[in-house]
């Protein structure tokens, strides 16, 4: 069985970032969501990288033509999610200086309370 | 029927105010005129005089030291007031494009036991009608307000709007910008509130066709109630 460079590196690197995630998890730096979030993503790709053969089963199996589209595909959903999980961010940072803001004003305006 | 002067000094106008220094002394002068109302302006960093004006007219001001939006100004009003213990809330632009003569009718609705919300509605008959970019503006945000919330209203981007204290409990408003106008809606729908529109008349001047929505700012407000739609 020829193994080429990327069977080996590909895992490797999927290996390093599972032990970061387990190593955070313990400090109690990521929740239980966020680690099994991550770890099922690398193992994924790890798991892919070691057997080509299976990923490109399952892409035939969901009707692309070769795997590199599925690839594609898959990258492109990740990215997509990637971002909207990024302007979700943005927004709660912009909702957590409003609150600031308005908090500052109330308080100015009177020891008022933010919360009704 | 005349509104008590009791009921006067128990609601609460509130005015968002952005850069309104040579329009907002007009706005409250305006309301003054109309009796003993609780008048409090909400200045959200504004550049100009706004706090200034406001001030030579002895209402109450709150200020943003950053500018945050209207919908962040008009919670800061409604949640000050509710404080201040508050029975009726009436939101009111600072632009001078309402006409104050429309408040008692606006008041007096919402002072009806079955009704929490009052939408003042600039297309409902008062006259004149906004300038025709503003209408199709306003029916895209109907359509938008109507998928999220599933209630029709002929104006939901109106700034003209009362609510009791029941509702103000109630509403816990989440968006800064313009698209806490149609977040008002959906929250409406989702604690049952009651509602009614009125007609209201609108003045639009050239300053103020400056200001309010326009077609990037519409964009930003779908934009940010779709993503709020797909976050809940």
């Amino acid at each position: 069985m020829n193994i080429a460079l990327y069977q080996i590196i590909i895992p490797l690197i999927s290996l390093l970032f599972i032990t970061k995630i387990f190593s955070e998890f313990i400090r109690k730096e990521r929740t239980y969501r966020e680690l099994i979030g991550v770890v099922s993503f690398w193992w994924m790709i790890g798991f892919f990288a070691i057997f080509p053969d299976i990923f490109a089963g399952i892409a035939l199996l969901f009707g692309f033509e070769n795997y590199i589209n599925a690839l594609v595909f898959g990258l492109l959903f990740i990215l997509t999610y990637a971002v909207y999980k990024l302007i979700l961010n943005h927004f709660r940072m912009e909702r957590q200086m409003t609150e600031m803001v308005r908090k500052m004003a109330l308080e100015k305006a009177g020891g008022s309370k933010l919360e009704l | 029927m005349k509104i008590d002067s009791k009921v006067k000094n128990k609601t609460f106008v509130i005015i968002p105010a952005f850069n309104e220094a040579k329009r907002i002394g007009a706005v409250i002068s305006e309301i003054q005129k109309k009796g003993e109302y609780r008048i409090v302006v909400v200045d959200d960093d504004s550049s100009d005089l706004t706090i200034d004006t406001a001030k030579k007219y002895g209402v109450e001001i709150l200020s943003h030291i950053i500018n945050r939006g209207p919908g962040a100004a008009t919670q800061t009003g409604l949640t000050y007031a509710y404080n201040q213990g508050a029975e009726y809330f009436i939101t009111i632009d600072g632009d001078g494009q309402h006409d104050v003569s429309d408040l008692e009718v606006i008041l007096k609705t919402v002072m009806d036991k079955d009704v929490d919300v009052v939408f003042g509605s600039r297309m409902l008959g008062g006259s004149p009608k906004p300038p025709l970019i503003r209408r199709i503006f306003n029916v895209i945000a109907n359509v938008v307000t109507f998928f999220l919330s599933s209630i029709w209203l002929s104006d939901t981007q109106t700034g003209f709007k009362a609510f009791n204290r029941r509702a103000v409990s109630k509403i816990g408003l989440t968006t800064d910008g313009y698209e806490f106008c149609s977040e008002i809606v959906t929250q409406v729908k989702y604690h049952n509130l009651k509602y009614k529109e009125v007609p209201i008349s609108v003045y639009y001047t050239k300053e103020s066709m400056e200001k309010g929505q326009n077609f990037a700012t519409g964009l930003r407000t779908v934009f940010r109630l779709f993503i709020m739609a797909l976050s809940k």
